[in-house]
């Protein structure tokens, strides 16, 4: 007992300065910046040091990917592929052939929901869509012929020369449902080696939660409600992840009662049906974005035999407003009451 | 040991307690600062106007590179004026109607004009 009093001083110096390296090391200050790229809202949130230039750098990099997979851009890399690849092979970047071999893997696993080549029938709809012309919508027959081009196996890649070519004219590459997941995991990269603790990043709705909450037990992302403002409930996240949501309250028109929007059924050629929006909680941004898509393709029944199947994590939300959930979702979902 | 060093031990060691206790208390709340405390303009990265809530019921002009954009403000919502001088040219933004909470903005992209809140935050991102 004696012993105790003697190092007593002791033991307090020592707790005192365990406790200020806590304090100090735990005061890393959240920083967040907002800008636009790839044609949607950014906003990085980083907990760091003083002087961190990550979200700089993210930034950065993001622009650097629409200035590749921008379709509508006449200086992209994408909008030169689809425009001059079925004449001749044309040159791919590194990164460009690393999404394109990415997103037919993804095609594949999705069984043809998620379509990278999808490019076409997206023109077919695009003025639809977007309120430019909802006098005429398109003719089945055109919707027909886009569903025709728009196939995976009409892209050839020549990973010897890093080269891509199109077997049939026409053929046009759209990653717009995947290059924010994308940009999500790079993120995550830059954060790594940046050796930045944790950080979120928004782009455009996709969602990235990196390392482990700020002082208290869940990061809390909340999934928007597809029917009106306001959320319909909270994810609650310990650690990385990417979270993704695909609905049909993005971009619409409503055009004789019936809802038109930008999320296109590969192979009926139409907006797809039956489901509001799906959620998919995964640790890669890219998977999470491409299923989320797809399963809005395959409707209730089939996408929760596909999601089971692959043990993936999802919500979704039905016309009724119900919710549904696959993998462990239910665990992280807490509703918005 | 004296009895007086051992007093003086245990007031530090409560001292120490105590602080570690107020620091968890302060620490836990961090990160959701509860309140609105204003909402901000922003254009290509850069703040052009921060206006303290909740306000009252008015409209103001926020001049800019872009030209003018007129704010209606009322209590913590915040819109877009319908009626705003033409400075955008999908006009998205003056269609989208008030915002009311965070973390709702109003994005202009062709102007890469960002209008969002300060300070309410209650999630840390929405998916959408």
């Amino acid at each position: 007992m004696r012993r105790i009093f003697k190092y007593l001083p002791l033991i307090i110096l020592a707790s005192a300065l365990l406790f200020a390296f806590w304090v100090n090391k735990a005061e890393t200050k959240p920083e967040t910046i907002r800008d636009i790229a790839m044609d949607t809202f950014i906003e990085i949130t980083t907990y760091h040091q003083p002087r961190d230039t990550a979200s700089e750098e993210i930034l950065k990099d993001f622009k650097y990917l629409e200035s590749i997979f921008n379709r509508y851009d006449e200086n992209s890399v994408v909008y030169d592929v689809n425009k001059h690849a079925f004449e001749k092979p044309i040159s791919i970047p590194s990164i460009f052939e690393n999404l394109l071999t990415e997103s037919l893997k993804l095609s594949d696993y999705t069984e043809g929901h998620f379509n990278p080549a999808i490019g076409p029938l997206v023109d077919v709809w695009r003025k639809v869509i977007k309120g430019e012309d909802i006098s005429n919508l398109p003719d089945i027959n055109i919707v027909k012929e886009a569903i025709s081009i728009s196939k995976t196996e009409n892209i050839i890649i020549n990973e010897r020369n890093g080269q891509v070519s199109f077997a049939i004219p026409g053929v046009s590459l759209d990653f717009g449902a995947v290059v924010k997941g994308f940009a999500v995991d790079r993120a995550f990269e830059i954060l790594k080696n940046k050796g930045i603790e944790r950080a979120v990043i928004n782009a455009g709705g996709t969602i990235g939660v990196y390392g482990s909450p700020p002082g208290r037990k869940y990061w809390r992302i909340g999934i928007q409600h597809p029917r009106k403002e306001g959320i319909i409930g909270v994810l609650n996240l310990t650690s990385t992840m990417v979270i993704s949501t695909s609905g049909d309250y993005e971009r619409y028109k409503i055009i004789d009662g019936k809802r038109y929007h930008h999320l296109l059924n590969p192979f009926t050629g139409y907006p797809t049906e039956e489901l509001l929006s799906v959620t998919i909680i995964n640790k890669n941004g890219l998977l999470s974005d491409a299923v989320s898509t797809a399963v809005m393709s395959m409707g209730l029944e089939k996408g929760i035999e596909f999601l089971t199947q692959k043990s993936l994590m999802a919500i979704i939300i039905t016309p009724d407003l119900k919710i549904h959930f696959t993998g462990d979702a239910e665990s992280l979902f807490q509703p918005e009451l | 040991m004296k009895r007086g060093d051992l007093l003086i031990y245990l007031f530090s060691a409560s001292m120490l307690l105590f602080s570690f206790l107020l620091y968890l208390f302060l620490y836990s709340g961090l990160g959701f600062d509860q309140h609105i405390e204003s909402v901000v303009v922003e254009y290509k990265k850069q703040v052009y106007a921060k206006i303290p809530l909740p306000s009252p019921e008015r409209t103001i002009d926020i001049n800019g590179p872009w030209g003018v954009i007129m704010l209606d403000l009322n209590g913590y919502k915040v819109r877009v004026n319908p009626f705003s001088p033409p400075y955008c040219p999908d006009k998205i933004c003056m269609r989208q109607g008030w915002i009311s909470k965070p973390p709702e903005t109003i994005v202009c992209l062709p102007n890469r004009i960002i209008i969002y809140y300060q300070g309410g935050k209650y999630i840390d991102g929405l998916t959408h």
